[in-house]
């Protein structure tokens, strides 16, 4: 029980606590209105988008995999449900079915991925670069290369901006939840159950840790890498279509750009992009950090919101230097135990 | 007995043959492709993306993946220009730019190799930082925002100019001259070699002694160094290093190597195959800008060529590996009858 | 041993790299040194010869390529519709549309690609004023008349055409520092990074408030990556966190103004608050109907475009550009800037009901004006 103890004490978890720590007593001191609850609203509002696209690509990157279109794809899914819903006037039903058209084109676009990654053995970075060429052509098709606006008040508007919980704080100040975090929750609790209760999680593990020894068990890599692929597509049309819904219209750039933040918050997480390990709660930490950085640099004066991107880079780097020296460390311990229980034992022989 | 090609020599003819294939369709839509200045407008462009290339191919061989080259050409791009206003020559900021690059390649390989990062994960990162060290360098007025600046130096300028009256430019002949040095680099030094057992097999390339740290080493000082030289080119055509120097390159980049047929993983192609992968793509981006089409159909083509390319060449391996596993058992039935 | 080897060749290696690298650049530089590097090279198969050919532009065919930043977005929808429109009368007149996505590089490259492919007048957004140098030269040296919309190029050209930057930037400044007296704290909402080498807009807003009101003091300027309003919105959720008093808000275009009015709104600040956008795109002008937004400026997207193809067959039909003219420097015609606000009340703007009869943004975009 004490070694538990321990062990966690030294583990990623007090790792990730003492980061997020360092960084909320920093700007706490430099900067008090951090650390008011309005702003780490903010701060959970702004990463819902990365977070939800986050826990998707996690699923591709646990089977040894890569999801570079998902920029392009939550473009792809707000067009879709803008223009879906368009022609029934943006009524509820029809909003609806354009979601509804749009998750499934978020899938089905997944399941390609699959297929040409498993099947045609294509590396899955290249398979996704590609596809996000065509799906960019495809959008400029379906679009006619312009923006698609919805009526504000109708269900494309509450997608992102309806409010859950709204009460006024003692300070004055308004204290509002909207949609968008609810979704994210929601979205990651789901993620999380998946992954560590079901057996298809267990399976997409499997897949990742070893594929050949995967199929030796019986576990049909193809089919579960298929759905891998197109939960991260499926998430990213969840994204794409809040995306769509704070920014009150739909459009070819929406979402440019957001697969590399996706990669920067799953490798801060402590993923591992060969596959096979990492956690929902890496990636929530992982985007969380990212959000954060990006936080600090509009908030505090001295560090101008230009240079975000070195910040990014910087800090990214640090952590992952940290943990894997921490995590190098923890092995060589570990190793050092074993080695030690097999002397005892041989003693003991 | 007949001699049979290996497999290495059929993939890369059918990357020539794209090539060719290519050439031969837009020479016969379009009677501007094949013109002089066309033709040195594509080797120009293909030569920014090559150049790249070629470097990344050296990390890719080895079984690494470099994100930052996008990144290293806008840093260097902007410290170029910021070398020529001291007053340095251009071939001062020439030589001086290769070193910025190679020195960000170093940062890189130190991480991975003495710090333990993947090579993904570090380049990822290392190519935010350069780009945010791009933007940190860039010039800027008096209320803070950026601006436009211009190259002065005339010697720097006249890198980027053509070399005949007809269009030609320094850069594709430097292009093509390195591709065929880092070909001879690849395959007749000790340095090729090891790079290809670390690629091919990492853990016997240590085992039988290879200092798979070093080559590593040299091989993101290569991937920068190229990037740094791709850099100081475009700065001097482009008469300036905008911010956005680079964006997206790095896809490219890798996008050109695995059209060539150098494989993700590592041991497999070279820097040909990296000089072929970018010309094809830059030809496919100046062919298809020869016809009135509407964007959408060109980055469909473009994205369904590129898929079209790589999955011929992994049904190809696939292929091959088949006959390799087929020949074996049938060399052992001999034997063993 | 091995290792003394490898590192031997290793030094060999970038030892000839560097050499062979720098012996081409010097016969390069050598060569070069005596012409002068401002002369263009011209294509070879370039069928106009220069200033000679009058082309009787309504009986034979005349092509003209036009090159925006990028193909979505209402500024690119309206220009589209500009030409569009315009072309309806000259059956034999086709322009072709090439996005450069976003990318000065790749604008450059369409550019320079299009010169020996027979257009007769190229017109674009000059992404970088530099980095268009050289094609632009190239294009003038060819015969090609070269237009500039909206952002300049260093380059010597045949016309610029813009919906001044700066002095909307200088107008807003003026209007926004009149509606709150003169006293109170400012906030702008600027370009991309990387983008705001290009746009004037900001620096003018800061001018005229340094020039007029000196109590307004200046917070902050929030970049907003891709232009997009959710980045504005996230700039502005923290600045209202970081600032107890803002008074008025400047944003570099209407998208960035959208989601600053959704935080604000989100914050329950919104009479506190007063935004002002650019461009007076049609979800804009519904907002400072329904006074949400406080006001913008409107810059006439269609005339401009369509004034571009009428010039620019001007110059077609009398075979004449910057190189013909004997330009050393090129003339600009400034296209009104016109600030609106919502009753039009104040210094030199007009109101927004104005704009919305007689902007064509009710044909090109009616689904924002529900």
């Amino acid at each position: 029980m004490k070694e538990k103890i321990l062990s966690s004490l030294t583990g990623v978890w007090a790792f990730r606590v003492l980061i997020l720590l360092i960084v909320c007593v920093f700007m706490g001191i430099s900067e008090p209105r951090f650390l008011t609850i309005g702003n780490i609203v903010n701060i959970i509002s702004y990463i819902s988008v990365y977070g939800i696209m986050a826990c998707g690509m996690l699923f591709a990157v646990l089977i040894g995999g890569l999801d570079l279109s998902i920029g392009r794809v939550a473009a792809l899914s707000g067009t879709i449900a803008c223009i879906v819903a368009r022609v029934g006037g943006f009524s509820a039903t029809w909003c609806l079915i354009g979601i509804a058209c749009a998750i499934v084109a978020g899938i089905l676009i997944g399941y390609f991925h699959g297929f040409l990654i498993v099947k045609l053995a294509i590396p899955s970075f290249v398979v996704t670069l590609a596809t996000s060429y065509v799906i960019y052509g495809a959008i400029t098709l379906l679009s006619g290369g312009s923006r698609v606006d919805f009526v504000r008040g109708s269900l494309m508007d509450t997608i992102s901006n309806a409010r859950i919980v709204e009460f006024t704080l003692s300070s004055g100040k308004p204290f509002v939840i909207q949609m968008n975090v609810v979704i994210f929750i929601v979205f990651a609790v789901i993620c999380w159950y998946v992954l560590s209760k079901t057996t298809f999680g267990r399976r997409i593990y499997a897949i990742g840790g070893n594929t050949t020894a995967a199929q030796f068990v019986g576990i049909n890599v193809f089919r579960n890498s298929c759905a891998a692929y197109a939960i991260s597509s499926g998430a990213a049309c969840i994204g794409g279509l809040i995306l769509m819904s704070s920014t009150s219209y739909a459009a070819q750039t929406l979402g440019a750009g957001y697969e590399g933040m996706v990669l920067m918050a799953l490798i801060v997480g402590g993923i591992n992009l060969a596959g096979g390990k990492g956690t929902i709660s890496g990636a929530i930490f992982g985007a969380l950090l990212v959000g954060i950085i990006a936080n600090i640099c509009t908030l505090v004066d001295f560090l101008n919101l230009e240079y975000l991107k070195f910040f990014q880079g910087l800090i990214i780097l640090i952590v992952c230097i940290i943990s894997v020296i921490l995590e190098t460390r923890s092995r060589r311990g570990k190793g050092r135990k074993a080695k030690q229980i097999a002397e005892m034992q041989a003693q003991d022989e | 007995m007949k001699k049979k090609l290996n497999s290495s020599t059929i993939r890369r003819f059918i990357t020539i043959g794209l090539v060719i294939a290519l050439t031969a369709l837009f020479s016969l839509l379009s009677s501007n492709f094949l013109s002089m200045y066309n033709l040195s407008e594509l080797f120009r462009n293909a030569a920014y993306l090559g150049l790249i290339a070629c470097g990344l191919s050296v990390v890719m061989v080895g079984g690494g993946i470099d994100l930052s080259v996008g990144g290293i050409v806008c840093a260097t791009g902007i410290i170029c220009v910021h070398l020529s206003d001291i007053g340095l020559s251009g071939y001062m900021v020439l030589i001086l730019g290769i070193i910025t690059g190679g020195a960000f390649g170093l940062l890189n390989g130190f991480i991975v190799t003495k710090l333990k990062l993947t090579e993904f994960v570090t380049t990822l990162a290392s190519g935010f930082l350069f780009f945010g060290l791009g933007l940190v360098f860039a010039y800027r007025d008096d209320h803070g925002t950026l601006m436009a600046h211009s190259i002065k130096s005339n010697t720097y300028l006249s890198l980027g100019q053509p070399l005949l009256p007809g269009g030609f430019y320094l850069i594709s002949l430097v292009w093509v001259v390195l591709a065929i040095i880092l070909w001879v680099v690849m395959h007749k030094t000790e340095l090729g070699l090891y790079t290809f057992a670390i690629g091919s097999d990492e853990k016997s390339a240590r085992m039988s002694g290879v200092n798979v740290a070093k080559i590593k080493v040299i091989g993101f000082i290569m991937s920068g160094a190229f990037s740094g030289l791709a850099a100081v080119f475009v700065t001097a055509y482009e008469r300036t290093a905008s911010t956005s120097l680079g964006n997206m390159r790095e896809f490219l980049a890798i996008a050109a190597c695995v059209v060539g047929g150098v494989v993700l993983g590592g041991g497999k192609g070279d820097a040909v195959s990296a000089f072929l992968g970018a010309l094809f793509l830059a030809m496919l981006d100046n062919g298809l800008r020869k016809f009135g089409m509407d964007s959408y159909v060109v980055y469909m083509i473009q994205g369904s060529l590129i898929l079209v390319a790589i999955a011929f060449d992994s049904q190809f391996a696939k292929i091959s590996y088949r006959r390799r596993v087929k020949e074996q058992r049938l060399s052992a039935q001999t034997l063993t009858s | 041993m091995k290792k003394v080897r490898t590192s031997r060749f290793l030094a060999v290696v970038m030892a000839v790299l560097m050499m062979s690298v720098a012996v081409f650049a010097l016969a390069a530089c050598e060569k070069e040194s005596d012409v002068n590097t401002d002369t263009p090279v011209a294509g070879d198969d370039t069928d106009i010869t220069m200033g000679t050919t009058k082309v009787d532009i309504y009986n034979t065919d005349v092509k003209l390529l036009y090159v925006p930043i990028g193909d979505a977005g209402p500024a690119f929808e309206m220009a589209r519709y500009a030409i569009e429109d315009t072309l309806k009368f000259l059956p034999n007149v086709t322009v072709d549309i090439k996005p450069a996505e976003y990318d000065p590089t790749k604008q450059a490259d369409i550019i320079t690609d299009a010169i020996g492919q027979g257009y007769q007048g190229i017109f674009f957004e000059a992404m970088d004023p530099i980095v268009s140098q050289g094609p632009i030269e190239k294009a003038e040296a060819a015969g090609i008349p070269v237009i500039t919309v909206n952002l300049n190029s260093q380059a010597v050209h045949t016309l610029f055409i813009q919906g001044n930057d700066y002095k909307s930037g200088y107008q807003a400044g003026e209007i926004l520092g009149a509606a709150i007296d003169g006293k109170g704290n400012a906030l702008t909402l600027n370009a991309p990074a990387a983008q705001a080498a290009t746009s004037q807009m900001i620096p003018g807003f800061q001018d005229a408030l340094k020039d007029n009101y000196p109590d307004i003091t200046f917070l902050e300027d929030f970049p907003c990556e891709g232009w997009q309003s959710s980045e504005a919105a996230n700039n502005m959720k923290s600045a209202l966190t970081k600032y107890d008093k803002i008074d008025i808000v400047y944003a570099a275009s209407d998208d960035l103004a959208d989601g600053a009015i959704n935080a604000i709104k989100e914050a329950g600040r919104e009479n506190e608050i007063k935004v002002y956008g650019s461009m007076g795109y049609p979800q804009a002008l519904q907002r400072i109907k329904d006074g949400t937004q406080f006001g913008s400026y409107f810059a006439d997207g269609y005339s401009q475009f369509q004034v571009v193809v009428y010039q620019m067959l001007y110059y077609v039909q009398n075979g004449l550009n910057a190189t013909v003219l004997g330009y050393t420097d090129t003339p600009t015609l400034d296209m009104p800037t016109t600030p609106i606000t919502k009753d039009g009340n104040l210094a030199g703007s007009v109101s927004v009901d104005q704009v919305i009869e007689n902007s064509r943004w009710k044909v090109v975009m009616p689904d924002a004006f529900k």
